[in-house]
């Protein structure tokens, strides 16, 4: 079974070499491979004791029916006794008999239920039972001798270097149909590399095709073509895809020769045969699946002399990095003379980073990189346009996700995005190239296709393309990649890249009040936290201490987010608000620092629609003042009709006293009554939806008109409330929205205007709230919401027509489920370099 | 029409008082309950309200009798059978107050699944400083049930659509046109709902409709409201349902014994309690006044009732 599976093979030989030192036995070994996990099968006690109480052993009789032979068996065993004591020991007998059927009969069926569905398909008689678990238990023996043997092997060769004959290869030609893929040829001493050369562009491609502990064919293909003379190598893309590394080399020829391809394929091959040993073998060797692998190419370009560029590279020094936590890096540089025009031709890429290359040194240029679809598509796109109709100079470019921006002149990228992705950033980069240069390398699922047909409009290449757009497809889902670019022509390109998925889940910091709980189990269970409300310690003092690396924070509550603070986060990229509004966060200190910040998007909206129309019964119908005469037991108490300080009746029908006029202190109806809603975003037009049925008439004030809803637009918020009976605030606090209903709007709206606010306490100035209530210029107010919360004006508490509120019109556990949801959506898009769900827009 | 002689039962509107002022003799009773002997030849007219009506001791105590005008649409108070038997006619003030009380329905809805009567005491008693308010219940998307789909109960099912509420109905006949989903029982709404709302009219078969039965179907989850009549639902089972727990809210703009509230209500924080305001607004009782006035007008002046009952 497991060897048709190409998957298994791949687990078991990554696993090896980790699994192997420290083990010795094999069913250990072969825990991975759940078809093997036979150890349960041994142990059972229904296979034992099916065993013990027959020692002759029936099932090794089973040439046909074991049925009969265990009867047999049994009979046999009683014959003699039964001449001693003939009837009761019959009776007996049968007793035992029928015991014994039942047990076996019982035992058939716990191996009906052990066999794989292969060895029991059709079998009904508990004989063939038995008959097919014999089967299975000798091709389990066969197959743990087979996999021990294998074992063996991997053991030699890691232990020793790998023999130059041994290679398991992939034949490259047979990838082109798609069942290949999972074919893996695994012979011993077999020579065979598979490389093809074929015409491209800018000259010959060759790709060759090797097993991964055989990376010293690169150097001797390119050694090759150096010594051919009559090449030019542009550029060397290494693609390991599993435990095969591809390598596509493309170079110019000389004008006026001809290339005979075969001829050139079967030099190359054969010059696999001879090991020629170079430092970069031993670089390569270093190369583990743990390792990331960083070439520390710009120091040495300077030595790269003309004629042997590439054996010096080879022979230079290889900058390894341990990082066990590492996923994907792809990096790129970019030709020409990027200085002057990169800034220009990448205008519009601000989401990106671009590692340009200014004579020996590497630039970094970036500006804004929050990403989003909006500006992630557009770019792409923009990028293959330019590419497509060889406007630029430009050679390549690279799109990084999620990175910091750092504005430094001299850094060297690749010693940089080494370090990033040694403290566990996540730098996520798409290369690409314009027709006629060497090579891209994308690595996201959308923009593949794209850059694929756009970059490399090169004539019958499709295989190769199709081949590494899967491999890369596989790549982008499994973080498994390494990719090694050389461009030795005019530039100077390493790509490195690692591949094991990260085994740990990331950082994330985590600041909660202490009754805000509800989020706990779901970040528990996606990342490491961070608990910085759980430290004794000063919060500035743990983020300095501690968070210095995190790049995610999620904060729960209205912890006030200011650069003071954002200063002890300097790794800082995404700062997970769990609210709608980001009041309390400095958006445009996060926007310099190049911080992503995200609400909780629509994850409130019912629950504070739902309260906004509830505040606005309540106030309007006086609910709970109404609440409250009841329970002070003042209905019940004859003659008595007044209520409230202020209220000089109370209206209950039948018990009211009939001549009070004061209107302020009347119900109102709510159906008919015009409504003003100030913000009709989605939480706003989710009350103007629910108020429809009501009977109420809809208009609304904000930042712009909404062409496709048929309510009433006013511009400014003056003739809004001039011409309502209830304003409904539900629009962002911001430096143009804090007062917007000041005393000029209370006194439009009117003695009988209501005001509900579920928004933000500072959009109406408070103060003058207070006193518009207590002269009677407005009628009412229900408030969510304070300025200076949880403090609230007292003059309100003696008010009947003043509903308020704990701010609390988002806590449902619904609410707060489904903002643990948007939290969560935003996070894992973060760290797994997609668009995220709910971003704030940063000015 | 100024000598007609109508007795006005409690204090209702002031708007009423003062229209009924211009055209008739209004006699208020609450002021001259023991002069109502000195009256009764010269009352024509009784005008009364959902909870004072007009028992058989009053109606065979004024002899001149003709017309009760009530300030309401439930009539449960007026004792038709006797204003039958001596032909005296009986009007109401339907329609009018059907969007008030749907309104109220949905405010009392809001009020206790938000716990918005409990936010306010909260704030008002400075707790807030000491500490978060505990989380409330979401509406959106909550099931509603509602019991007698008549003009009231369809207008709080169309408000509830708006909140993506699925409604069901309970009714004497199955109303297939409305499009929602119909229960048999009332039992078998109150399973299906989160939140059971008694809006049907009081009848001998609707009395205590909302038994034990019923408020352990709607279960700890579930919650009542009343904003039909009091005795709709049995009070004493509701209250026991509520301080053990079985049911899990109950909004009530209506009792048993009015003005008079069970006390063992008071202290629980999942209940809404209203004196019975469902009608309570300006607006409708002036457009219930006009009603009230022009029966009374109809009658006088020998034309046909608006709104006649009996």
């Amino acid at each position: 079974m497991y060897l048709n599976s190409h998957n298994h093979q791949q687990d078991k030989e990554r696993h090896y070499p980790m699994a192997f030192p420290s083990s010795s036995s094999f069913t250990v070994d072969f825990a991975y491979e759940n078809e093997l996990d036979f150890s349960s099968l041994l142990t059972p006690s229904t296979l034992i004791s099916f065993q013990d109480p027959n020692p002759t052993n029936p099932i090794i009789h089973t040439e046909n029916d074991g049925r009969q032979r265990i009867r047999d068996t049994t009979v046999t065993d009683e014959i003699p006794k039964e001449d001693v004591e003939p009837k009761n020991k019959r009776v007996k007998h049968r007793e035992i008999e029928r015991q014994r059927r039942q047990e076996v009969t019982s035992l058939f069926k716990h191996l009906r239920y052990i066999l794989p569905v292969q060895y029991v398909k059709g079998k009904r008689s508990s004989s063939d039972h038995v008959h097919e678990a014999v089967n299975y238990i000798k091709d389990l023996e066969k197959k743990i001798k087979e996999v021990s043997e294998k074992r063996d092997r991997f053991k030699r060769s890691i232990t020793h270097p790998p023999p130059a004959g041994y290679c398991p290869i992939r034949s490259l030609a047979a990838s082109c149909s798609s069942s290949s893929l999972s074919s893996y040829c695994s012979c011993v001493g077999d020579t065979h590399i598979d490389v093809k050369v074929r015409t491209c562009l800018v000259g010959i491609e060759i790709v060759v095709s090797c097993c991964f502990r055989h990376e010293s064919c690169l150097s001797r293909v390119l050694q090759l073509l150096v010594q051919e003379q009559s090449f030019n190598v542009v550029s060397c893309i290494s693609t390991r895809l599993h435990l095969r590394i591809i390598h596509t080399i493309v170079s110019e020829v000389e004008k006026g020769i001809e290339i005979n391809f075969s001829e050139l394929q079967e030099k190359i091959i054969k010059n696999m045969g001879t090991s020629i040993k170079s430092r970069f073998d031993l670089a390569a060797s270093s190369l583990s699946v743990s390792t990331l692998a960083v070439l520390d190419l710009p120091t040495r370009m300077r030595t790269v002399t003309e004629a042997h560029k590439i054996v010096i590279w080879l022979a230079s020094p290889v900058l390894v990095l341990q990082c066990s936590s590492a996923t994907l890096i792809h990096y790129l540089t970019m030709t020409g003379d990027p200085s002057k025009e990169i800034s220009v031709e990448w205008e519009l890429f601000v989401a990106f980073y671009f590692a340009v290359p200014q004579s020996l040194g590497v630039h970094v240029l970036s500006k804004n990189h929050v990403l989003t679809k909006g500006v992630y598509y557009p770019a792409v796109e923009k990028a293959l346009e330019m590419i497509k109709h060889k406007s630029s100079s430009l050679s390549k470019g690279v799109f990084a996700r999620n990175s910091r921006i750092i504005m430094d002149s001299d850094i060297n990228p690749i010693a940089w995005l080494a370090k990033l992705q040694s403290e566990g950033h996540d730098p996520y980069q798409l290369c690409l190239q314009p027709p006629g240069a060497s090579a891209f390398i994308g690595n996201t699922i959308w923009c593949l296709h794209e850059a694929l047909a756009a970059a490399r409009p090169r004539a019958a290449s499709t295989a190769r393309d199709m081949e590494i757009e899967c491999g890369l497809l596989i790549v982008s889902l499994t973080s498994r990649l390494l990719c090694i670019q050389l461009q030795l022509g005019t530039i100077h390109i390493v790509l490195s890249s690692h591949m094991e998925e990260s085994s740990e889940s990331p950082l994330v910091l985590v600041h909660r009040p202490p009754t805000l709980a509800y989020m706990d189990d779901h970040l528990s269970r996606n990342f490491r936290l961070l608990n910085a409300h759980l430290s004794p310690d000063p919060l500035p003092l743990f983020l300095s201490r501690h968070a210095a690396s995190v790049t995610a924070f999620v904060n729960i509550g209205r912890l006030k987010i200011d650069a003071e603070l954002l200063s002890h986060l300097p790794s800082l990229q995404l700062l997970v608000c769990t609210s709608v509004g980001t009041d309390h966060v400095d958006l445009a200190e996060c926007k310099r620092r190049g911080i992503a910040v995200t609400n909780a998007g629509d994850a409130f909206s019912d629950d504070v629609a739902d309260c906004a129309v509830g505040l606005l019964l309540s106030v309007l119908r006086r609910i709970p003042a109404g609440d409250r005469y009841v329970r002070s037991g003042n209905w019940s108490k004859p003659g008595q009709f007044q209520l409230g300080i202020k209220t000089k009746r109370y209206i209950v029908v039948g018990y009211r006293e009939s001549v009070d006029k004061d209107e302020n202190y009347l119900m109102n109806l709510v159906s008919g009554k015009r409504v003003g809603i100030i913000g009709l975003g989605s939480i706003g037009s989710r009350i103007a939806k629910r108020l429809e049925p009501f009977g109420c008439i809809i208009s609304y004030n904000s930042r712009t008109q909404k062409q496709s809803i048929p309510y009433r637009y006013y511009s400014d918020v003056l003739s809004l409330a001039a011409d309502n009976d209830v304003l409904v605030l539900c629009c962002s606090l911001t430096d143009q929205t804090r007062h917007v209903v000041n005393r000029e709007v209370m006194e439009s709206l009117g003695k009988e205007g209501v005001i509900i606010n579920v928004g933000r306490g500072g959009l109406i100035d408070e103060e003058e709230m207070v006193k518009c209530l207590v002269e009677g210029v407005i009628g009412g107010a229900g408030l969510d919401v304070f300025e200076k919360e949880p403090q609230v004006p007292e003059e309100l508490f003696g008010m009947d027509n003043v509903v308020l509120s704990p701010h609390a019109a988002v806590a449902t556990p619904g609410a707060l489920e489904s903002v643990a949801e948007v939290a969560i959506a935003n996070l894992k898009a973060f760290f797994s370099n997609q668009p995220l769900v709910s971003p704030v827009r940063l000015g | 029409m100024e000598s007609i002689g109508v007795l006005m039962m409690c204090p209702m509107s002031s708007y009423l008082e003062n229209e009924l002022q211009k055209r008739f003799n209004p006699v208020r009773f609450w002021n001259f309950p023991v002069f109502l002997e000195t009256h009764r030849n010269s009352i024509r007219a009784v005008v009364g309200n959902a909870s004072t009506g007009a028992d058989a001791e009053l109606i065979d105590g004024l002899p001149k009798l003709e017309i009760i005008s009530s300030f309401s649409v439930g009539i449960d108070k007026i004792d038709l059978g006797k204003c039958k038997e001596k032909g005296i006619r009986v009007t109401n003030t339907p329609d009018v107050l059907t969007e008030d009380v749907a309104d109220l329905a949905i405010g009392l809805i809001l009020a206790l699944l938000r716990r918005l009567c409990e936010c306010d005491r909260y704030v008002r008693s400075r707790k807030w400083e000491y500490g978060d308010f505990q989380l409330a219940t979401k509406f959106s998307g909550k099931s509603v049930g509602i019991l007698g789909l008549g003009r009231i109960g369809t207008a709080i099912a169309k408000r509830a659509e708006a909140f993506s509420c699925p409604v069901s109905y309970y009714s004497r006949r199955v109303k297939p046109d409305l499009g929602y989903k119909y229960y048999p029982t009332v039992v078998e709404l109150a399973q299906n709902s989160d939140i059971l709302v008694v809006a049907c009219p009081l009848t001998d078969e609707t009395r205590h409709i909302v038994n034990r039965h019923v408020m352990d179907a709607l279960g700890a989850k579930g919650v009542l409201i009343n904003i039909g009549r009091g005795p709709h639902v049995d009070e004493q089972e509701l209250v026991n349902a509520l301080t053990e727990g079985r049911l899990g809210g109950a909004a009530l703009d209506v009792f048993e014994q009015e003005p008079h509230v069970p006390e063992e209500l008071f202290p629980l924080e999942n209940v809404v309690l209203l004196p019975h305001v469902g009608s309570s607004t300006v607006e409708t009782e002036n457009a219930m006044a006009d009603l009230v006035v022009a029966n009374l007008e109809a009658h006088f002046a020998g034309k046909s009732l608006l709104t006649p009952v009996v």
